[in-house]
């Protein structure tokens, strides 16, 4: 055995392999768990601390200051400053913030409305279900955008109007995906087995079809956020949405339009920068949380 | 003691063909019957009548007498085919094993389940390793019959033979009623005491007949 081992060992050697590392190939440092669970934790908190950045900014931070016209980006203004001289960072940070709380709004609500609409659907059958069905189908069928100006403009506009534009619009797809889930639990042979073996509804519900359902409508949740996010800022590109006062993405993106053919290109390019970095973070947050739940790969 | 099937049919929809017209069908405890037949007969469909699964069009399936309880355990307990299907993916099989009974670990290493597999996830089995779970979890004391709806079909040779082998021995202790669904007749002839083949209902005569045994 002693010769053996420092055979082994002399072979480690040669390989480049330390006596006094692991007898294999080098682990990466962290498993899949543990680095999906950073990723999670880094997207969520960028997102988190430009919301509450946002929350309780100070609005000097953004105020006009005409003798600041135009900056190029700089030290003090990472971002440049615009035609009223106002700081982009700060009123990036600002707009950000705005969107991500619509968003976390709409994604409430909606997914709300779709757990429920899901469920009702999966459970009642019938004409109840072929009900729903047809509601998700017409909200579907309408070019998204249209049905998220009409609601916007008929709310009046402005914050409120976007966030209820927003809000109640995102519910179709995922409705879709709940009632699938639940209705594809609800059918499964150990679900059956569960009742023969006199488990109580209430047990079956608790123990088989939550864990099955929720992973898939936290899923949908989080990935309902990048779409709303997307939304408020077209709706307020297009003038629908938050007024010309109020910092938002959207907003700065199309007075950035009118700059842009004089040469102003960092009043486009960070903005459209921070909010592509939130939207893709999200969706990041969505892949990697359907990773960490899927009992597949739950374990790697 | 035992499950009585009287004049039952099936059929899935009011204009459907029948599946099973007027079977009259008995086990008794400690009886062992196997249903044969090619598919599409009705096979698993009287199995799962049998189990209290589906409820016949017509016709009741009496245990002791009395209708099949509703709720609480059944002492007909179904196996099924696909074991992948009936153990719940999320859970870990420790939790499935132990869903209405806890089986002694002399039982669970006559089944060859072993300890480690407890802490793993379904899709880390394979079938047999799974079927294996699955017929250890109905084995508790309530259970009184046993429907096994080609439970061995898509397992090797080897690993059928133990786990009906075990299957065997434990009906023959507890005097346990089993039904046995199957396409193999070498296999029915040499587990079963018994073996019924249902008639063809929907070929040239679709008057139905009568399966008495």
């Amino acid at each position: 055995m002693r010769e053996q081992e420092a055979a082994v060992k002399r072979v480690r050697a040669v390989a480049g392999f330390g006596a006094a590392k692991e007898p294999r190939l080098p682990l990466p440092k962290m498993n899949t768990k543990k680095k999906l669970i950073l990723y999670v934790s880094l997207a969520a908190a960028y997102l988190l601390i430009v919301m509450i950045m946002g929350l309780f900014m100070d609005p000097e931070l953004y105020g006009v200051n005409y003798e600041n016209k135009f900056l190029m980006p700089s030290l003090a203004h990472p971002f440049g400053t615009d035609f009223m001289g106002r700081d982009m960072f700060w009123r990036s940070i600002k707009g950000l913030s705005n969107s991500i709380l619509v968003g976390l709004a709409a994604s409430a609500v909606s997914s709300v409305i779709a757990l429920v609409l899901g469920i009702l659907s999966a459970v009642a059958g019938g004409k109840t279900d072929r009900v729903i069905n047809w509601c998700v189908d017409c909200c579907m069928g309408m070019p998204h955008i249209v049905l998220l100006l009409l609601i916007s403009y008929m709310m009046g506009g402005g914050g409120l109007g976007v966030s209820v534009a927003v809000a109640i619009t995102h519910w179709t797809e995922l409705t879709r995906v709940v009632r699938g889930e639940v209705l594809q639990v609800k059918n499964a042979q150990y679900v059956k087995a569960a009742y023969k073996m006199g488990h109580s509804s209430w047990k079956i519900a608790k123990e088989h079809m939550v864990p099955h359902v929720l992973p898939v409508y936290l899923i949908g949740l989080v990935l309902l956020f990048p779409h709303a996010i997307m939304h408020e800022a077209a709706l307020t590109f297009l003038g629908f949405g938050f007024p010309a006062g109020v910092p938002a993405i959207g907003g700065i993106l199309s007075e950035a339009m009118k700059h842009i053919v004089t040469g102003k290109w960092w009043l486009c390019l960070f903005p459209g920068l921070m909010l592509l970095i939130a939207v893709m973070l999200f969706d990041v947050i969505g892949d990697k949380l359907k990773m960490l739940l899927n009992p597949g790969s739950g374990n790697e | 003691m035992g499950i009585e099937a009287r004049n039952v049919s099936f059929r899935y929809r009011k204009d459907s063909p029948w599946i099973l017209k007027n079977v009259d069908f008995t086990v008794e405890a400690g009886q062992r019957i196997a249903l044969v037949g090619p598919s599409g007969y009705g096979k698993s469909t009287l199995a799962k009548i049998l189990a209290g699964y589906l409820i016949p069009t017509e016709g009741q399936v009496l245990l002791d007498g009395k209708p099949l309880p509703a709720k609480g355990y059944c002492p007909v307990q179904m196996i099924y085919q696909h074991p992948e299907q009936a153990v719940n993916p999320r859970w870990k099989m420790k939790k499935t094993l132990t869903e209405c009974w806890l089986p002694d670990p002399r039982l669970l290493a006559a089944m060859g389940i072993e300890e480690e597999w407890l802490k793993r996830w379904p899709s880390e089995l394979s079938g047999g390793e799974l079927q294996r779970f699955c017929i250890a979890r109905v084995l508790g004391p309530a259970t009184k019959f046993l429907v096994c709806d080609e439970i061995t079909t898509m397992l090797d040779v080897i690993t059928q033979a133990q786990i009906w082998e075990l299957i065997s021995q434990v009906a023959e202790k507890r005097r346990l009623g089993l039904v046995v669904v199957t396409h193999n007749m070498a296999l029915a002839e040499k587990v079963c005491d018994q073996i019924v083949a249902l008639p063809d209902i929907n070929g040239a005569s679709s008057i139905g007949r009568k399966c008495k045994i």
